[in-house]
């Protein structure tokens, strides 16, 4: 009797084993086909290269990714920029000076409630915004904006979190010396916070790598041919998340094969790239 | 913050201090300002539309044929899409996910665990045009069959994108959750000298199940939300893949790939935010169609917010 209960735990434990396996092991073969099938369909390094800096191509094959690159780069300094000196200061706020108050309860509810909204709504937001009321036409300010939105409850949440974490004894230590609460803050506080608050800013860019429905009808589908490069916040921007989605829904490039599995190999190396550094920056707390 | 906010002697440094203080709750102010723009502007447009097209008539509404006239604009097919696809994709990833954390947590050796959660990390922030993209290279092709003119695009395609999708926050969520409970229930249970199995199903988990299910639930306000994958995968078509929603003298398909009981799997089909997306380039800001679309996001929102207060209402009477 109790072999036999032995028996079916021992089983038991296998087929969970299994699960876990098949999960674990599945989505890293995901992983690693991308990437190998990017290489492997890309072929040569001359290629390669073409690909990373090339304009991208509507008809002739040969095109690359070179913009969509330069695109989420540009979109995720802006996006940064936008999101975490407010984000930052909302969490010193309600970490070290607010006091609970229907205030502090209404910042807390639009946190909560921005952390829910999904993304295709902060994408007609986007939208209704810039496109439709400020008239702005697709811009990459835009899709930035969108983005920093978007990260405000994941960057607030991490940083308040950090700067709770920073021990009492040091900031009355600071205090006790003369120091304004406002200094103790930027001395004391979040310096000691800065682990938590980076890990929080490279989280951020991993999703602005990531996201494309808030950036179709913010950032657009396009590059200006004529000036890819453009450090112009005015014009509009395509990522290449956003890019790899266009190839596989609307592209009628001939080698748009090519180009997407390159591309989609170059979106997991980007987040595991994301994942290393906010990896390094956890240890160093 | 009273000890915070003791008196500093220098006023300059007080006026300072002052204004700093002021810029803090600003930001604050700001998240504040962003959340009721958005839910403002959403709702404002979403209601345009619910007051031209009938909020009955759109909501529960089986024909979406905007062009025609007069246009007709039920999109209750779609939502029934947007919430079959994200309970397959709970099914198919959730339930694996946390299987997973199970063994993981109680079961497996720490250095297991550790390899397993960096792939999950690296998964979980992985674009979801990738997932869209895998499967729309390696899955679908599997699925089609030619002889029933079937492309393999629809609501499993869909779901199955989903959950992959899905399955590797959900694991680190519950993997979070087991962790958390409390070393002394494991101890306690395994001084009874009971097996690890019998610990976990009976010490651990029973500890651990509520926030499982607000993972879960988690999961699912993720997949309801989920927009360019989906698109990817679904085919786009404007058929209920339930059976019983499709429009009186709707054009009978008489080939069915697949189907399971009255659902349709394989018929290119949309969900609420998959029609959005594809709808939008089709239409004028202002213009009936434009603001119905604006009613179904208003709709997915209304849909994420009550799964949240859901989840919030659950973890708020968890016991542990």
């Amino acid at each position: 009797m109790r072999r036999a209960r032995r028996a079916l735990e021992t089983a038991g434990e296998f087929a969970l084993a299994g699960v876990a396996a098949a999960l674990g092991l599945g989505l890293l073969a995901l992983l690693v086909l991308v990437v190998w099938q990017g290489i492997a369909q890309v072929g040569t390094v001359q290629r390669a290269v073409a690909l990373l800096t090339a304009l991208p191509r509507e008809l002739e094959p040969g095109g690359g990714i070179g913009p969509q690159i330069f695109n989420t780069v540009f979109l995720a300094t802006l996006s940064t920029v936008a999101t975490v000196p407010v984000g930052v200061a909302a969490a010193a706020w309600l970490a070290r000076f607010a006091r609970q108050g229907p205030f502090v309860h209404a910042v807390r509810t639009a946190l909560d409630a921005l952390a829910t909204l999904p993304s295709i709504v902060y994408g007609l937001f986007g939208f209704l915004l810039f496109v439709v009321t400020l008239k702005l036409g697709y811009t990459v300010l835009g899709g930035a904006l969108v983005l920093a939105c978007l990260n405000l409850p994941l960057v607030v949440g991490i940083a308040e979190e950090s700067i709770r974490a920073t021990p009492r004894e040091l900031e009355d230590a600071s205090l006790a010396l003369g120091a304004s609460p406002v200094q103790t803050l930027f001395r004391v506080t979040l310096p000691h916070a800065m682990p938590g608050i980076l890990s929080a800013v490279v989280l951020a860019i991993g999703r602005v790598f990531a996201e494309s429905a808030p950036l179709v009808y913010t950032a657009g589908l396009t590059t200006d041919p004529r000036t890819p490069f453009s450090l112009s916040p005015m014009r509009s921007g395509e990522t290449l998340a956003v890019h790899l989605w266009y190839l596989n829904s609307n592209g009628v490039v001939p080698d748009r094969k090519l180009i997407a599995a390159g591309s989609a190999a170059v979106l997991v190396l980007l987040a595991v790239i994301v994942n290393l550094v906010g990896r390094r920056i956890a240890r160093v707390r | 913050m009273t000890d915070m906010a003791r008196a500093t002697p220098n006023p300059r440094t007080r006026r300072r201090d002052a204004l700093v203080k002021v810029l803090l709750a600003g930001s604050a102010f700001v998240v504040i300002a962003v959340a009721v723009s958005i839910v403002g502007m959403i709702a404002q447009a979403g209601l345009r539309g619910f007051a031209h097209a009938g909020f009955f008539a759109s909501l529960f509404g089986l024909r979406w044929s905007p062009e025609d006239t007069p246009p007709s604009f039920g999109f209750l097919p779609y939502l029934a899409n947007t919430l079959l696809s994200a309970t397959g994709a709970v099914l198919m990833g959730a339930v694996p996910a946390m299987l997973a954390a199970v063994y993981l947590a109680e079961m497996a050796h720490a250095r297991v665990r550790r390899s397993f959660r960096s792939v999950m990390e690296v998964a979980a922030a992985l674009p979801s045009v990738v997932y869209g993209y895998i499967a729309l290279t390696y899955l679908v092709p599997r699925f089609a069959n030619p002889h029933l003119g079937c492309q393999g695009l629809g609501l499993a395609s869909a779901s199955l994108v989903l959950a992959a999708m899905i399955a590797p926050t959900i694991a680190l969520l519950s993997l979070d959750v087991l962790e958390r409970t409390p070393r002394e229930l494991r101890d306690a249970s395994s001084a009874l000298g009971v097996s690890r199995w019998h610990t976990t199903w009976h010490a651990v988990f029973p500890a651990a199940r509520r926030g499982l299910v607000v993972a879960g639930f988690f999961g699912f306000a993720r997949a309801v939300g989920e927009t360019m994958a989906v698109q990817m995968v679904a085919g786009n078509g404007r058929y209920a893949a339930l059976a019983g929603l499709r429009p009186a003298g709707a054009r009978v398909m008489d080939n069915v790939c697949a189907h399971l009981g009255p659902l349709e799997l394989f018929r290119p089909t949309s969900t609420i935010s998959t029609r959005i997306v594809m709808d939008m380039p089709e239409t004028q800001p202002g213009t009936p169609w434009n603001n119905v679309l604006f009613s179904m996001s208003l709709v997915l929102l209304c849909v994420s917010t009550l799964v949240v207060l859901i989840t919030r209402r659950i973890s708020r009477t968890a016991p542990t």
